[in-house]
């Protein structure tokens, strides 16, 4: 989910194609965009699993809800929305029993 | 020509002096916000907002064709129809209508002021759609003159009409999860409370619902709602959690000067 002409904000700066791993799997994202924003442009909906199992995904958007935390490697839990996307980064989906 | 304009009329003074001669736009719009739909909606271009979408629309009277798309499309629901033809002390005020609840032409409806305070009794002249699967109607009442600039909306109920219904039984709330961080049912806290705990940590910490990764950000207030009704205090009484900035999960890191 990308915003394209926002009415106030106009234009967001496009950074350049990197990659970035989901729990291996290799996808293409904007270097500088929220890592939700690129998980769901990349059709990834889910961030993690509760206890019993449950799929979450985002919802607030602006570090509030915690839904959108999943595992970086290197920093560990991460709230999606408000970490932007570096080169190389790689993501797990916590939770599910899976963490 | 009423030399009197009742209420805020001067606002607008031109729209009800034009309304004499048939259906005028009201712009009820003082918000400097990003938004023009009224503005691409009319087809005279009697409304301007300008290059800078943050500006208030401008209206021109003479330019309205009362035609109502601009009653039907802004999003704000600030624009309304005035029409004076009638000169008998009544006025035909169109409002846009957005419920479920479709009222019927020639049935008497509650016309209300912008805090949804009933003014008067009016009388549904028309209802019509603007068509091209626009959902909004437009919703014409015939109202006395002197509060036709301050009807906002009509509200219309068919249980005030029909008497009261009997509704579907809501869907079990047991499994509604109150702590979505700890996966923590409803169900559970209030079995938890059902064996005695009255205070706000002991029932946080037998639950674990406040403990999770969002601290109590959004389950709190039900929590605090729930031991509530189960003790009888009132939400004072009860106390909330302890807050300690930062009030945004940081790592430790972070804090201590790193970039982490």
């Amino acid at each position: 989910m990308r915003v394209r002409g926002h009415p106030v904000l106009g234009e967001p700066p496009r950074g350049r194609e990197v990659t970035i791993y989901l729990d291996g799997r290799p996808l293409s994202a904007r270097e500088g965009e929220p890592v939700a924003a690129a998980l769901f442009a990349s059709g990834i909906r889910i961030a993690h699993y509760t206890g019993s199992g449950e799929p979450r995904g985002p919802f607030c958007m602006i570090g509030r809800c915690t839904e959108c935390r999943m595992l970086l490697e290197g920093r560990g839990m991460v709230l999606t929305c408000l970490t932007p996307v570096e080169e190389g980064m790689r993501l797990r989906t916590p939770g599910g029993g899976k963490a | 020509m009423s030399p009197d304009i009742p209420g805020e009329g001067d606002l607008w003074r031109s729209s009800w002096e034009a309304a004499v001669d048939g259906a005028v736009a009201v712009v009820d719009c003082r918000e400097e916000i990003p938004c023009n739909p009224c503005e691409e909606a009319c087809p005279t271009g009697a409304i301007r907002v300008g290059p800078d979408i943050c500006a208030a629309p401008r209206f021109d009277p003479q330019a309205c064709n009362g035609c109502g798309r601009c009653v039907a499309l802004c999003p704000g629901m600030a624009v309304f129809l005035l029409d004076r033809r009638e000169k008998s002390g009544f006025a035909r005020v169109t409002v846009p209508y957005e419920m479920g609840e479709r009222p019927v032409e020639g049935e008497e409806v509650q016309v209300v002021d912008g805090e949804g305070k009933a003014l008067t009794g009016g009388k549904i002249l028309k209802i019509r759609a603007l068509g091209g699967g626009a959902p909004t109607l437009l919703v014409t009442v015939r109202v006395p003159e002197s509060v036709a600039l301050k009807v906002r909306g009509v509200r219309y109920r068919l249980m005030e009409r029909d008497g009261f219904r009997e509704v579907d039984k809501l869907p079990s709330l047991a499994d509604y999860p109150l702590c979505r961080c700890e996966d923590v049912p409803l169900e559970r806290v209030r079995d938890i409370l059902r064996t005695g705990l009255k205070s706000l940590p002991s029932l946080r910490r037998a639950s674990r619902v406040g403990l999770g990764y969002c601290q109590g950000m959004f389950c709190q207030s039900s929590l605090r709602q729930e031991l509530a009704e189960a003790t009888g205090r009132e939400g004072e009484e009860i106390g909330s959690f302890r807050v300690r900035p930062p009030v945004r999960p940081v790592k430790l890191g972070f804090l201590g000067g790193g970039n982490a």
